[in-house]
């Protein structure tokens, strides 16, 4: 069993300044945290897990076009963090995206070949999955490449910079910008012929 | 675009993509945040299920030999994930192998149906009197190199080097093998899924004495993902298996746990400092070697120890990078190999004494391209096994596609021979 660093210790962890406020009272209201209960310097990742799990499982099914595995993923991304997340994260949810995303590709990987060798069962979509694809936006998203997918979610669902998506997701910043700029308006001329 | 159309064009995707993710559903909580690691011991149902199934066999309600299934059985399958095993299949290409080296048995093994597998033996091919959808793979030769043990359905077979076949056991429709070991010269330890008609993610044991009747199957947990070549410890106590935290592959596969037989429970393979580690193989009086590997420092660490235990002294650090082959335990010798700081391109080949000694065998030739298509690193190379005069080398690999291919090096040459056409998987061979 991995060693944890130190389990009772609450990382310290910095709010990014930029994060919109709407987005803040929309998941305090979610978890029923006061609206102006801030994040401080000291709030224990249990609080911030309950806090950014809901937006973090949604963008990571949107942008993965499954929920298969994502609360897995995201909880191991925690652990993670809970080891070694920076000091001086800007994003704790970017941060946490980023990688939970990775933890997703290898864990799909995994399954797809572990279902090659008969040791897994076949993915069966669940309720959650359905409802994913019934959703209008799932179209658009599946008309796009991954990557523009995975980079739209983090800069306009999750309020990343492109600095901290080039940083977190380790892209180089001119890759970022142009695919995000590409994936936009691809995105907006997917919607407006829908 | 302009400044202007750019923040247009922002504004329309946040107003349509925000509401939209909202509007997607999020199960309710359905687990706590659990410290590093926490949740990989056992779960609330595990302990629950392994309660169920002792009481259960305590009670004698559950035979697992017997197609008489009842109702503890029964809850006992609704409680048990996982698919059922369907099998190997073989393919006919037995690679070249030495022709002055007169009883030089080889092994292929692939995914084609409805072939035999064919053991190479320099000069001739004999065919094995094993076929159908479910035949085994991941053949293995005793230390010694005097028997070959190999598998097909639930029968299990033992060659020699000239490659004569007999069966040894048959443990019954119920079941299939998958995986299977020595256990000291004599016995066998057979790892069983339920046959495919029966499906579910149950697994027993069986052990196997040559010329009496196998054991009756016993229960393990269920849902394990039993990894390794060979998979149990010499003594039977022990199998390694998948926990899916594994170091040293970029996908993170192969055996990163031990599975403690009789007390029914996973032991995460760690160092002393808390890395996690990947097992190598067994060596002869039972021990363990396992690799840890940091890709920022480009190093792989070996360790032997005790299963269970968290070694901190390393065996020996070798150079590794990403991509570098998987090193195994060539049991004849009790030996590490392994290819350091080799990636898919030429590497110096290393045995690794259990002392720390090192030799050099010889220079690997660029076995593996390092691009496969679509431009990706091939994710995995396994090196499997050295033929007792060091000439030659087996490995497999999973491509960028995610192909199973196994082949045979010639390290007096450097030629390559697979095992399996372009188009085809192929899971195993072993040289002895």
């Amino acid at each position: 069993m991995g060693a944890c660093s130190d389990p009772g210790r609450s990382r310290v962890y910095s709010q990014r300044p930029d994060a919109p406020q709407e987005r803040e009272r929309r998941e305090t209201a979610e978890v029923g945290v006061a609206s102006d209960q801030t994040v401080s310097a000291e709030t224990p990742w249990e609080t911030i897990y309950v806090r950014t799990r809901p937006a973090l499982v949604r963008a990571l099914a949107a942008a993965t076009g499954s929920y298969e595995g994502v609360e897995d993923a995201v909880h191991d991304a925690f652990v993670e963090a809970v080891r070694r997340a920076p000091a001086d994260l800007r994003s704790v949810e970017g941060w946490l995206y980023a990688v939970a995303l990775n933890r997703l590709r290898s864990q799909r990987r995994r399954a797809a070949i572990l279902r090659r060798l008969r040791l897994a069962p076949a993915a069966q979509p669940g309720e959650l999955d359905r409802a994913l694809t019934r959703a209008d936006i799932s179209k658009t998203l599946r008309a796009l490449a991954p990557r523009e997918r995975e980079l739209l979610i983090a800069k306009h669902y999750l309020g990343m910079t492109q600095e901290e998506i080039a940083s977190y997701m380790r892209l180089p910043r001119g890759t970022v910008s142009a695919a995000i700029s590409r994936a936009a308006a691809r995105f907006r001329e997917l919607e407006d012929r829908r | 675009m302009s400044d202007r159309a750019d923040a247009e064009l922002d504004r329309f995707v946040a107003a349509r993509l925000v509401p939209a993710l909202d509007a997607l559903p999020v199960a309710p909580r359905a687990r706590q945040f659990e410290r590093a690691g926490a949740a990989r011991r056992w779960s609330a149902p595990a302990v629950v299920f392994a309660m169920v199934l002792a009481l259960v066999e305590l009670a004698g309600l559950w035979a697992p030999g017997s197609r008489a299934v009842g109702d503890a059985a029964r809850l006992i399958q609704r409680l048990i994930t996982g698919a059922s095993f369907v099998g190997y299949y073989f393919e006919l290409h037995a690679p070249d192998a030495d022709p002055h080296e007169g009883l030089r048995a080889i092994f292929a093994a692939n995914t084609l149906p409805g072939d035999p597998p064919v053991p190479g033996v320099s000069g001739s091919s004999v065919l094995l009197p094993i076929s159908g959808p479910a035949a085994g793979s991941d053949p293995s030769w005793r230390a010694d190199g005097e028997r070959l043990l190999l598998w097909a359905g639930a029968r299990i077979y033992l060659g020699d080097r000239t490659g004569h076949v007999r069966q040894i056991a048959d443990l019954g429709a119920e079941y299939v093998v998958l995986r299977a070991g020595w256990v000291g010269a004599d016995d066998v330890l057979a790892v069983l899924a339920p046959a495919p008609e029966i499906g579910g993610g149950a697994r027993w044991i069986s052990r196997i004495r040559v010329g009496t009747a196998p054991e009756a199957p016993r229960p393990l947990r269920a849902t394990i993902v039993v990894w390794g070549s060979p998979p149990n410890s010499p003594d039977g106590k022990w199998l390694t298996v998948d926990v899916g935290r594994g170091t040293c592959t970029r996908s993170g596969f192969g055996a990163s746990g031990v599975y403690d037989i009789d007390r029914g429970i996973v032991v995460d393979l760690v160092n002393g400092a808390g890395q996690p580690l990947m097992a190598v193989g067994w060596t002869i009086d039972g021990r363990l070697v396992s690799a840890h590997c940091d890709g920022q420092r480009g190093t792989m660490e070996l360790y032997v120890a005790p299963p269970g235990s968290a070694p901190s002294v390393p065996l020996a650090t070798v150079a590794w990078i990403r991509g570098s082959p998987l090193p195994f335990v060539d049991a004849a010798r009790d030996r590490v190999i392994v290819a350091p700081g080799g990636g898919p391109g030429p590497a110096s080949l290393l045995a690794v004494a259990l002392d720390g000694g090192r030799t050099v065998l010889a220079q690997l030739p660029a076995f593996a391209s390092d691009e496969g298509e679509g431009g990706q690193l091939l994710r995995i190379v396994y090196l499997r096994s050295i033929s007792r005069d060091e000439r030659f080398l087996s490995f497999s690999i999973t491509d960028a596609k995610d192909r199973r291919r196994t082949g045979v090096i010639d390290l007096v040459t450097g030629k390559v021979m697979y095992a399996c056409s372009d188009d085809r998987e192929c899971y195993q061979l072993t040289l002895r």
